[in-house]
Formats: C-alpha cells, sequence, structure tokens
C-alpha cells in the first residue's frame, strides 16, 4: 500500500516544454513534402545526392527528432517518476538550438556552401549535448527495473552514437578534409539513427503508452525485459562486423542484421496482436495509425533484409528508397503522428484539470482533438505512404505523393494548433474566473 | 460508520477514469470516501486529489488490479483503516 505517492504538479513540466517542440514538428514533415515537389523526380536518381540529404535530415531530425525529444521531456516523469531538471531553460534552449540547426544542415546540403554547414554543426551539437545531459541525468535517477527506462536509456545511447558519427560526417562537408571512411561511417550513421534511436526508443515508449492509451493487455514480460537490450547489443555487433576480414564481413553483418530484424518484427507482430485484445473494440484514429506503422514496419524489415539476401530487389527498389520511405514515413511517422493525438488532448486536459479547478468544466478530448480533422489527416497520409514507396519504382509518383504528405502535415499543424487554442482560451478563463464557451 | 462508494474505471480510455473519479468526489458527504478500482496506477490523479484536498492511499492487488482509496483531508470519520490524516 501506498499513501501518497507519485507525480506532483511542480514535477509535470509546464506545457509549453513538451508542446513548442509538437508545434514544431509537422512544419519540417511540411519542407520535406515542398522539397520533394521541387527535386521531383530527380531525388530518384541516387540515395547520396545533396537534396535527398537534406529531404532524409528534415524528415528525422526534424519532424521526429522535434516530437521525440518533446515526447521523453514529457514523459520522464509521468512514466519513469524522474523530471528533467530546469524543463523550460533545457526545453528552451534545446528547441532554440535544434530548429535553426536542422534548417541550415539542410540548407548546406542543399546549397553545397560551407558556412551554413558549420553552423548547423555547432547548434545541433549543442542542441544535442543539452538534451543528452539532461535527460540523460533524470535516466540515472530513474528506477532501473522499468522497461521503458531501460529502453529510453539505449535510445538515447544510441543517439549519442549517432550524433557523433552525424557531426563527423557534416565536419567533411563543412570543411571539404578528405574522408575516407565517408561510406561506411553513413550506414553506421543511419543504422544507429533509425535502428537505434528511432526504433527503440518506439519500442520502449510503446510498452508504456500501447497498454495506456490503447487498453490493451500489457506487453510479455521476457520482451520488456531484453528486447531493448538484445538490440542495442546488436547494433553493437553489427558496427563491430564492418571491419572484419573482406571475407566474412557480409556475411557476419547479414546474419546480425537479421537477428536484429527478427526483434523488430517480433514487437510488430506483438504490438499487432495486443491490439487485437485491447478491451476497448472501438477502433480509433491512434489505433489505425499504429497499425499501419506496425505494418509498414514488418514490410520494411522483409524488404532491407530480402534486398541484402536479393541483390535484383535491391536494385528494382531503386536505391533503398521504397526501404527508406517505409520506415521512416511508413512506421516511424504514423506512430509519433498517433502518439501525438493521445499525448496532446490528454496533456492539455490535464493542465486544465490544474487550472480552471472551481472555475468551470474541463473540455473532453474530443473537445480538444475533434475525430474528424484527425480522421482527414490520417487518411491523407495514408494515401501519401503507398505513393511515396511506389516512387522508388515509377518516379513521377512522387508528384502526388508529395503533395499529399505536404497536405497531411498542414491538417496536422491545424489539429495541433486548434487543441493549443483551447488550451489557451480556457487558460484565460482561469486567470479572469469566468465559466467557458467551449 | 464510513461509507464507501466503489467505482471500477477498468477498462476505460484516459482521461475518463480521472474524470468520473473527479465527478465522484466532488458529491462526497462528510463520512464518505471513494474506492477506485483501476486497471493500472493512475500516477497522474494524485497531483489533481492533492490539490482538491483529497488523501488517498492506494494499493497494488496484482498488475492489472489496483484499488484507490480517497477521502476528504480532516475527514477522520471517512479515513480508512482509522488514519488521521
Amino acid at each position: 500500500m501506498s499513501l501518497q505517492p507519485g507525480l506532483s504538479f511542480s514535477q509535470a513540466p509546464p506545457i509549453l516544454v513538451p508542446f513548442r517542440f509538437f508545434l514544431s514538428a509537422p512544419l519540417f514533415g511540411l519542407l520535406a513534402a515542398l522539397l520533394m515537389l521541387w527535386y521531383g523526380t530527380s531525388l530518384m536518381d541516387s540515395r547520396w545526392q545533396p537534396s535527398v540529404l537534406a529531404l532524409t535530415h528534415l524528415m528525422t531530425l526534424g519532424f521526429l527528432g522535434m516530437a521525440m525529444v518533446g515526447a521523453m521531456m514529457q514523459m520522464l516523469p509521468v512514466v519513469a517518476g524522474s523530471p528533467v531538471a530546469h524543463p523550460v531553460g533545457v526545453a528552451r534552449a534545446v528547441h532554440v538550438l535544434l530548429l535553426p540547426g536542422v534548417l541550415l544542415l539542410a540548407g548546406g546540403f542543399l546549397f553545397g556552401t560551407h558556412w551554413p554547414m558549420r553552423i548547423a554543426m555547432f547548434l545541433l551539437g549543442s542542441g544535442f549535448t543539452v538534451f543528452v545531459a539532461a535527460v540523460g541525468l533524470s535516466l540515472k535517477r530513474a528506477p532501473p527495473d522499468s522497461p521503458t527506462v531501460v529502453g529510453m536509456r539505449f535510445a538515447v545511447g544510441a543517439l549519442v552514437v549517432t550524433a557523433a558519427l552525424g557531426l563527423t560526417l557534416a565536419s567533411n562537408y563543412g570543411w571539404d578534409w578528405w574522408l575516407i571512411e565517408r561510406v561506411r561511417l553513413i550506414n553506421l550513421h543511419l543504422t544507429w539513427g533509425l535502428l537505434g534511436w528511432v526504433g527503440l526508443l518506439v519500442v520502449g515508449v510503446s510498452y508504456q503508452v500501447v497498454p495506456m492509451f490503447q487498453l490493451t493487455p500489457s506487453y510479455p514480460k521476457p520482451l520488456t525485459r531484453w528486447l531493448t537490450a538484445a538490440i542495442f547489443a546488436l547494433l553493437l555487433l553489427w558496427s563491430v562486423a564492418q571491419y572484419l576480414p573482406d571475407a566474412v564481413q557480409e556475411q557476419a553483418m547479414l546474419a546480425v542484421v537479421s537477428v536484429a530484424a527478427i526483434g523488430f518484427m517480433v514487437f510488430a507482430v506483438v504490438t499487432l496482436r495486443l491490439q487485437l485484445q485491447r478491451r476497448r473494440k472501438q477502433s480509433d484514429v491512434t489505433l489505425l495509425f499504429w497499425r499501419f506503422g506496425m505494418t509498414c514496419l514488418l514490410l520494411a524489415l522483409v524488404l532491407g533484409v530480402a534486398g541484402q539476401v536479393i541483390p535484383a530487389l535491391d536494385r528494382m527498389q531503386g536505391d533503398n528508397f521504397a526501404l527508406a520511405f517505409l520506415f521512416i514515413a511508413g512506421f516511424a511517422v504514423s506512430v509519433v503522428n498517433g502518439m501525438l493525438y493521445k499525448i496532446v488532448p490528454f496533456l492539455i486536459w490535464f493542465h486544465l484539470q490544474s487550472l480552471l479547478m472551481g472555475v468551470t468544466k474541463v473540455p473532453n478530448m474530443r473537445q480538444i482533438m475533434p475525430e474528424p480533422g484527425m480522421r482527414r489527416q490520417m487518411w491523407l497520409h495514408f494515401a501519401a505512404v503507398p505513393l511515396l514507396v511506389l516512387s522508388a519504382l515509377w518516379p513521377p509518383l512522387i508528384y502526388p505523393a508529395a503533395l499529399l504528405f505536404g497536405t497531411s502535415m498542414i491538417l496536422l499543424e491545424v489539429n495541433l494548433l486548434y487543441a493549443f487554442r483551447v488550451y489557451q482560451q480556457n487558460a484565460k478563463l482561469a486567470t479572469k474566473g469566468e465559466p467557458s464557451s467551449t | 460508520m464510513s461509507q464507501e462508494c466503489v467505482l471500477d474505471v477498468r477498462g476505460l480510455e484516459p482521461p475518463e477514469p480521472l474524470e468520473r473519479v473527479l465527478d465522484a468526489i466532488a458529491t462526497l458527504q462528510p463520512g464518505e470516501r471513494v474506492r477506485m478500482i483501476h486497471h493500472r496506477e493512475p500516477c497522474l490523479l494524485y497531483p489533481l486529489l492533492s490539490k482538491r484536498g483529497f488523501n488517498h492511499l492506494a494499493e497494488t492487488k496484482s498488475e492489472d488490479h489496483h484499488e484507490i482509496l480517497i477521502w476528504r483531508k480532516g475527514d477522520a470519520a471517512a479515513a480508512p483503516y482509522g488514519l488521521t490524516q
């Protein structure tokens, strides 16, 4: 039995801490869509082009990075009972450093000039240092037996590796020095970023948010205990395998990456199965986003491993574009988008419960984030992803895909802003002590 | 003798369990308390209760069965197990 444990309002970060990141994320998605429209079919010529590097970083560092940084700062006190110290100052510093950092990085790639890349390096390096230090301290204090905390620790470890490799590569662009290991470092950078930082964070956070918001049974204990650690260890092994003699390197790397892929497949299948066992049978937008995301993850993993075994398949899907679109837009953007639709209205409801006590009734989740707006945006996203994937086979599809993806990002921003306005209007009433009209 | 109102919110989607219990405690009379039954420990409820002037006592029966007793601060008749706060 416990008397008065847990969180207090002073521990829950102010609403702007996560919101400044959440509201920025879709703008990067929109920029990514505009870039796809501008460069069009030429994007598919090669994955090594500056325009593709800019596009990838707008989606990963921009959309995913913003949403994930905001979500982590919000979730640490709630799921780990360990808030980030000085959350307002940390959030402001990280946001002010990362936001122009991502823009300058994309600009540096696109325009091939040195100075934006150099400034981006400074901004992104400082931003991630502040973030990792603040979140690292909080995770150090958190209870070690929580699988979500363990997953977050491994994800942050992967972020450190990704950022260090990324800064090394960016310095190569910024100063034009001869980097003989460039291709190998790029492969390490993107694998640690996508499977490590993005993949491990999604897995770790799912252990909490899927049962909580989708009313499913809990994930099986052996899975929550071992999966994130196993995937992190496999990423380390895979990195070492890069430096094995040529004769065994390919097989060793394939074996390790296949086992890691099986780990993620197990996670996706278990998640889909848990969703079938949920208490509430009615489907909602978040559930559909997650089902779509898990299906894309499974397809990406099958395509990724099959492409290694069958080189013809790799060539057919256009320099891994189909794989990248499936993983980034299909899996990662979908689950982040779906979770935003639960976290954002819930956070607003929670903060208003405190502010409006004794003033007026707090609006419910549907009033804060209306269902029709979310559904419209969801269908646009569901239409955009297959077209993005198919554009790897038939490049002209990039135009309708980018239009749909961009419109979906605009609607996501509109939906988030609508919810935030509900918060602001009600927060104003709280200070005046008047009844609400919402 | 204290009166207990049982509120089973298992299977409800967040934040409905919190909404229901906040509605229930708003009408508590002296000597009355709420026993909330939830499928997970509602950590976010506790600061809301404290701010409204309520005490709580949480008990974990199993992984998906948590019982939270809630009573008004200072209401000795409603406090469980002879707790005085």
